[in-house]
């Protein structure tokens, strides 16, 4: 099974309520794929502008591409993986990596978690 | 004492010392600060005690530039108390570097600091009511620890302060001292309509004044205050050419110049993470209106950016899908009576519904920024005679309001960094509307102002640069002075009116040392 079919295979429903265990060991793709955002701005939201992302940034645009980038922002592992990724968020927006769609100025990080979430979740 | 300039024998001549034309925030706290001396001041009103229709279309004029969405007949008040009538009750000074020479804002730079107008706020606090002249952040958060500042970055993000009147209706509250005061005598329907002066223009001789029952007198003095406002203050000069073909004050073609405006409107959604009351930026219209504070940039920040000065405020909930300015919230129709107070009414009526409720302030996720955001000081900004003549036979005032890409840049970046510090602080995000991420020459149909009113005759310790000297006094005639926010040299971002009256007082303290 590869990457794409895995993740078009995980249950939405345990995405949304963040308890999906992966099976494919070592993969911290529910963790990247969940982005705390949705908790701010509502799962319907974070689909969206992760699909505005996706539009602007053909480059990124597959699982394997955005998993690796985001994987890239929150550095060397070791750490847990949902304070690695709130502690990144909180780093672009000190140093001003945002990126801004439909007008909400967005972590680049989380804005491609909200990419992962949109592939991941639809 | 006061008089009915409509009941005066026509061709009357009225004399004086200090002759004032205008009631409103400056004429008025400039006529109290005379009562009980010995020289006799002359307080001229174009309208009576009440708002009427026929004394406000003397304001009428065209919107030629950039839409000036309220009708100028509705954004001033003719009547005594001037356009206090309109005010919200919104105190605070400008900052230290509103006043300084800011090399990324052309034609920026007072020739006065904010340290030199200090006491002159600290007096004008008493005229709207308010206590001491306190605006320091740390002050009102050490009065109650539930009313604090967000934990942003202390290097790009400020709050600025807000203290409010109740608020203090001129034409109610200084009524009777000046009517009263023997040495003031107010004349209302007394409209001036030409200044005169000398063959050499050197001096102010006379002012022309005439009522809407035609009858024209002439008030003499020793010296002249004009206090109409930015617009009405132009006007008159530009009017006054009978020895100065371009208008009196007017040799370089700066009367009338860099007129200013606040932006009011909303900029950005903010959704956070958890529900916040952020008491201390909760303005309540409800009494006793507590200071409360909005968002600024630091000015290293607005240095770093190259940015205007401005403020973001907060109001519960998030935007509806259409956008309406405050001006927009009321027909064409009824501007005169949503706006005017005159008297009994309460400031409430101007007050959306949805912000007046007290229940609006409890803890919540949802809430608009509003900006209250500074125009940069521009020489095509600017007011200029019509064709059209008023029912006195003055030539009207169009206003041709010129907006810049910085105007709106400076609001976009405002919520940008304030977008940022949200999210690095993790307490919730903020959504740019979409008017303010467009090409910045574009502004939206909901723009709006404050009715503020300011430049026309700015401060300019050079002539080339100003129309009045640090002292509001117009250059080249020793006589003739300009109080209100014609005067202000750039318009921060603040409600003008504690500087207005700052500036006022000041200015009677130099008119004062001049009458010995």
């Amino acid at each position: 099974m590869n990457r794409r079919e895995f993740v078009a295979g995980l249950p939405i429903a345990a995405l949304a309520l963040g308890t999906f265990v992966a099976e494919d060991s070592g993969t911290e793709l529910p963790q990247l794929a969940n982005p705390k955002l949705r908790t701010i701005l509502g799962d319907q939201r974070v689909r969206s502008l992760g699909a505005g992302y996706r539009q602007l940034h053909r480059k990124e645009d597959s699982v394997n591409g955005l998993e690796s980038l985001i994987l890239k922002s929150i550095g060397p592992g070791g750490r847990d993986i949902n304070s690695a990724l709130e502690q990144a968020v909180r780093e672009d927006f000190a140093k001003g990596r945002t990126v801004t769609l439909s007008g909400w100025v967005l972590s680049v990080t989380e804005a491609r978690q909200c990419a992962l979430y949109s592939i991941v979740a639809c | 004492m006061h008089t009915d300039a409509r009941t005066l024998e026509d061709g009357s001549l009225i004399e004086g010392d200090l002759c004032i034309v205008g009631a409103g925030a400056a004429g008025i706290s400039l006529a109290m600060e005379w009562l009980g001396r010995k020289e006799k001041v002359i307080l001229l009103e174009s309208g009576g005690f009440t708002y009427e229709p026929q004394m406000q279309a003397l304001n009428r004029g065209e919107s030629l530039g950039d839409p000036y969405q309220v009708p100028l007949e509705a954004a001033r008040l003719r009547y005594f108390g001037g356009t206090m009538g309109h005010w919200g009750g919104w105190c605070a000074p400008l900052d230290e570097i509103d006043l300084a020479k800011r090399e990324w804002v052309p034609h920026s730079g007072w020739p006065i600091d904010r340290e030199h107008l200090n006491p002159f706020y600290a007096r004008a606090q008493a005229y709207v009511e308010l206590g001491p002249f306190e605006y320091d952040t740390a002050f009102y958060e050490a009065q109650d620890p539930l009313r604090q500042r967000l934990p942003f970055d202390r290097n790009q993000v400020l709050t600025k302060m807000w203290q409010f009147s109740p608020p203090t209706r001129f034409g109610r509250k200084y009524r009777e001292p000046i009517t009263n005061a023997e040495n003031v005598h107010l004349y209302t329907y007394a409209n001036a309509v030409e200044i005169e002066a000398n063959e050499s223009v050197s001096q102010v001789t006379g002012i022309r004044v005439r009522t809407t029952n035609g009858r024209t007198h002439r008030v003499r003095a020793r010296q002249y205050a004009l206090a109409c406002g930015s617009i009405q203050n132009a006007r008159l000069l530009l009017c006054s050419n009978g020895q100065a073909p371009a208008g009196l004050g007017n040799d370089r073609d700066l009367v009338g110049r860099y007129f200013m405006e606040h932006f009011e409107l909303g900029g950005a959604q903010l959704i956070l993470e958890t529900p916040a009351a952020l008491s201390l930026y909760q303005h309540k219209f409800t009494q006793p209106r507590l200071a409360s504070g909005e968002l600024g940039l630091t000015p290293a920040m607005q240095r770093r950016q190259r940015v205007l000065n401005g403020t973001a405020s907060f109001r519960p909930g998030s935007f509806p899908e259409e956008m309406r300015s405050f001006f927009l919230r009321f027909s064409q129709d009824n501007y005169g009576e949503v706006l005017r107070d005159d008297g009994g009414e309460s400031s409430d009526q101007r007050i959306p519904r949805s912000r007046a409720t007290p229940a609006s302030l409890d803890a919540r996720r949802d809430y608009q920024l509003h900006t209250r955001a500074e125009q940069a000081p521009n020489p095509d900004s600017r007011v200029v005679l019509s064709d059209e003549r008023d029912m006195l036979g003055m030539l009207q005032a169009d206003l041709d309001w010129r907006l810049t890409e910085q105007d709106k840049r400076s609001i976009r970046v405002l919520f940008e960094v304030l977008a940022r510090e949200f999210g690095r602080t993790g307490l919730g995000r903020l959504q740019i509307l979409d008017w303010l991420l467009e090409d910045d020459t574009y502004w939206p149909p909901f723009l709006s102002g404050g009715f503020h009113h300011m430049g026309t005759t700015r401060m300019h310790d050079d002539p080339n640069q100003g129309v009045v000297d640090t002292n509001c006094r117009v250059y080249g005639l020793e006589n003739l002075f300009v109080a209100g926010a014609g005067a202000f040299t750039t318009s921060g971002a603040p409600n003008p009116t504690l500087t207005v009256i700052a500036l006022t007082l000041r200015l009677s303290d130099h008119l004062k040392q001049q009458s010995g």
